[in-house]
């Protein structure tokens, strides 16, 4: 969906994007990741056009961007920045219709997208099409920001540092809502933080970026499992055993789960495979006893497992050496 | 408290004028300011994208501000001549910078994510600019047109001397006349309009967001109905440029009207200007002093004033009497030059330090030569006796002319303190003692010293020795200062016009001048 063919980007002396290659498949998310001044922001802005290419090409939908007219490109493409960016002397209504007013919709087509998008984000429209920003929460802000980004429905989003300005708290549940957007499933995602953990929960793939260079484009058990150098084991080592439970799915482990025993399983927590297991090990401790355990689902091939969160543990150790050969 | 009531007074007598001007003052202070919006903004916006242009946009607005105002009108005037277009023009240029840097400040301090996220919307520079950052910088940008508005009205008050109007007018005819209801009639009213002007102001700027786009519409709506003002009074046909102190003193203007029946349509402005205003043609018709070298200069019929509406103005000394009881020998050298110096002399040494740019010591030099009465001087050792003159040419030659007598006769030393400003501060220095002797005129004596009630003085100016008895008297009693016989020529006040324009018309007195401006 999106091509970037040796990307270089120079501020006078500073080379901030240098020779990046790399592809976004459509409908996945790919995160940037890396410290500030590694250049991610600036190679999300060549994309859009908010900063203009030094050198090498990029292709959005098979058109080269060079060959468009920068407002026709961005008005194709969903834009969400840290703190929203919401016009203060817009009401919500208006901050959303910024986009379709730019590619002349109707008024009937406009308040019928606007209501369609709101309700997606669980936002009442009642409640808040008349209020201006300031008289928002921060997570509220960041939704509408969301909002004004999906209202004409573009087919790429890109988000530099969405949920930067939040407080942690408000972060970890917009972020959790934000994964189960059903209107965001299949959209092409780029996003940029600089929060391991954001990347990781967010990201199909992650590209950490440090002095404009790629060290390593991957998906995010690669990442954890086969980091390419010393700079991407250093930069997740802090997280890495959360990581490590964070990529890996229920599926994985079946192998090294015992079988099911119907009678622990009647009241135990039933999970979708593709669960990750460091949700389920989270939701298992927040029950609270220690033998609670999760029945996994069957499929078509295996019958339900059941574990508890020793066994779980057990199982990675098991499965991680694997992995990282 | 009497201030209080002598200002009430003269509002209800003046009110018609004082409508007039403040009209006027609206008027000039909303027309500049329209100007500068309509230059300012664009160029404060257009360096918001260009900002090689910030550096010289601040520069040269800076530097203009920094001209002092009555030195930028006086720039003016040889390019836009005198009038409303030179005023305007100036406050124009004080607008500029106030609104130029707010336009500017304004757009650059709008939230850089919210010009990131626009951009990133798809807006195009110009939408971003109309829907995004000019809106956001309104507060700014009001600020700025508040700080110009204000400013304007003040500096407006300078354009009376231009004659382009306001309120100006009452406070330098007041300040002429020492007539401190008049001050206040005009400084009163400017002051209101101004603090008027900056509470609406700053109430559009606290406005909130959304209600500021309606309120600049409803501004910019505005300005134009406020700078219309001007239209209104009708100021054409056959015109009259009077200074402040003409305009308002009992003997001249109003003086005029009462012995003539004479209306004429009137603009206000400086003294220094009322004779190149009539040479150029801005105006018809202007007052000044029959002996001024200027009526020679620019080629001026003074016309005659058939009447006698104007009290005789013989020039004479004022001298102290105990100066004079001191040095008696100081009598004989004084009135060497009585009866020496008639009108059309006096024109003609005015004319050379004037036009001919000659030094006042030198003319004075050349008619005491001319008389026969010039010695070098003694270089004596005796009291210093103090000379003074008023801020003008013809005092200048007179108190040089004395200067050099004194010194050729007598012992005595000289210092002179020329220059000093008016009538009512030399006359203060020489009660006071501050200055011995200076030259003084009768009608000045009569009117603006003693206060004479106006039928008493009505009565006396139809004779010029009563009035020059019952001066010399009055100081004697109420004084002690000492009347020197008249010098010769008459300097009063005179109507004047240009000579070919007198000889086209046919008018060589007032009476004429009434009577054509019957048809």
């Amino acid at each position: 969906m999106i091509r970037l063919r040796n990307v270089t980007k120079r501020f006078g002396g500073l080379l901030a994007v240098d020779d990046v290659t790399l592809d976004v498949k459509e409908g996945e998310t790919l995160v940037l990741l890396g410290t500030s001044g590694c250049g991610k922001t600036t190679t999300l802005k060549l994309i859009n056009r908010l900063e203009e290419l030094t050198a090498g090409t990029i292709e959005v939908a098979g058109t080269n961007i060079q060959q468009q007219k920068p407002e026709d490109l961005r008005r194709k493409m969903g834009y969400v920045i840290q703190g929203a960016g919401l016009f203060p002397h817009y009401t919500v209504q208006e901050n959303i219709a910024v986009v379709p007013r730019l590619l002349h919709w109707s008024k009937e087509k406009i308040d019928k997208r606007t209501h369609e998008v709101l309700e997606l984000l669980r936002i009442s429209p009642q409640q808040y099409l008349s209020k201006y920003p300031h008289e928002l929460s921060g997570g509220q802000q960041q939704r509408v920001g969301l909002a004004r980004a999906l209202i004409s429905d573009p087919p790429v989003i890109l988000m530099d540092e969405p949920f930067g300005a939040l407080d942690p708290i408000t972060r970890i549940s917009i972020r959790r809502e934000f994964k189960n957007i059903e209107a965001l499933r299949h959209k092409t995602k780029v996003l940029v933080t600089h929060d391991v953990l954001e990347a990781f929960e967010l990201g199909d793939r992650i590209c950490l970026m440090d002095n404009g260079k790629i060290q390593q484009l991957g998906t995010t058990q690669e990442l954890v499992f086969r980091p390419a150098n010393e700079f991407v084991m250093r930069f997740l080592q802090d997280h890495l055993f959360q990581l490590q439970l964070q990529v890996l799915q229920l599926h994985q482990l079946r192998p090294y789960l015992p079988a099911v025993s119907p009678a622990n399983a009647t009241d135990a927590i039933v999970f979708p495979e593709s669960e990750s297991v460091l949700e389920a090990i989270q939701i298992l401790t927040a029950t609270g006893a220690p033998q609670q355990s999760l029945t996994l689902e069957a499929n078509t091939e295996t019958p339900p497992q059941a574990a508890t969160v020793a066994d779980l543990m057990a199982a990675v150790e098991q499965l991680t050496p694997s992995l990282r050969a | 408290m009497n201030d209080i009531q002598d200002f009430w007074d003269f509002l209800q007598l003046q009110g018609d004028k004082l409508l007039e001007q403040t009209l006027e003052h609206i008027s000039l202070t909303f027309i500049s300011l329209a100007l500068a919006i309509l230059i300012g903004l664009p160029v404060g916006l257009l360096i918001t994208r260009y900002k090689k242009g910030v550096g010289p946009a601040f520069g040269i607005t800076g530097i203009l501000q920094t001209i002092p105002s009555i030195a930028l009108l006086g720039f003016l005037i040889p390019v836009l001549g005198i009038g409303p277009k030179p005023a305007i023009f100036a406050l124009f240029l004080y607008s500029l910078l106030p609104i130029i840097r707010n336009a500017f400040t304004g757009v650059m301090q709008v939230d850089a994510k919210v010009k990131e996220a626009a951009r990133g919307m798809g807006m195009t520079d110009w939408q971003l600019l109309t829907r995004v950052e000019l809106p956001l910088a309104l507060p700014v940008l009001f600020a700025g047109i508040r700080t110009a508005a204000v400013l304007n009205v003040g500096v407006a008050t300078l354009a009376a001397y231009i004659a382009a109007g306001g309120l100006g007018e009452f406070i330098f005819g007041g300040i002429a006349l020492n007539n401190t209801p008049m001050i206040l009639a005009g400084a009163v009213p400017a002051a209101l309009l101004a603090v008027g002007i900056d509470f609406l102001l700053a109430r559009l700027q606290h406005l909130r967001l959304p209600l500021l786009r309606p309120a600049a519409l409803l501004l910019f709506l505005a300005l134009p109905l406020l700078s219309s003002f001007y239209l209104l009074p009708n100021r054409s046909g056959f015109q009259a440029g009077l200074s402040p102190e003409f305009a308002g003193r009992a003997d001249g203007y109003p003086g005029l009207k009462a012995t003539y029946g004479l209306d004429l349509n009137t603009v206000i402005m400086a003294p220094a200007l009322v004779y190149k205003a009539v040479y150029e043609g801005d105006v018809d018709v202007i007052d000044g002093y029959s002996t001024d070298g200027k009526i020679k200069t620019y080629s001026l019929r003074v016309l005659e004033d058939d009447q006698n509406s104007f009290p005789p103005y013989h020039a004479a000394f004022l001298i102290r009497e105990p100066v004079l009881l001191r040095h008696p020998e100081l009598r004989e050298v004084l009135e060497m030059l009585s009866g020496t110096i008639n009108d059309s002399t006096m024109t003609a040494l005015n004319y050379h330090v004037d036009f001919d740019k000659a030094a006042p010591a030198e003319v004075a030099q050349a008619f005491l030569e001319q008389q026969g009465l010039w010695r070098p001087p003694q270089n004596g050792t005796g009291e210093t006796i103090q000379l003074g003159s008023k801020i003008f040419t013809e005092q200048y030659i007179l108190t040089e002319m004395l200067s050099q007598l004194i010194r050729g006769y007598t012992n005595l030393q000289v210092s002179a303190r020329t220059g000093l400003g008016g009538t009512k501060i030399c006359f203060d220095a020489l009660a006071a003692g501050e200055i011995d002797i200076y030259p003084e005129y009768t009608g000045t004596g009569l009117q603006v010293i003693l206060n004479t009630p106006q039928p008493v003085a009505d009565k006396l100016s139809k004779e010029n020795d009563k009035v020059f008895r019952y001066v010399a008297d009055r100081f004697h009693e109420q004084y002690h200062i000492l009347w020197l016989p008249p010098l010769g020529f008459n300097n009063t006040y005179a109507l004047m016009m240009r000579e070919e324009q007198a000889v086209k018309l046919k008018i060589r007195s007032i009476s004429d001048l009434k009577e054509h401006l019957a048809h």
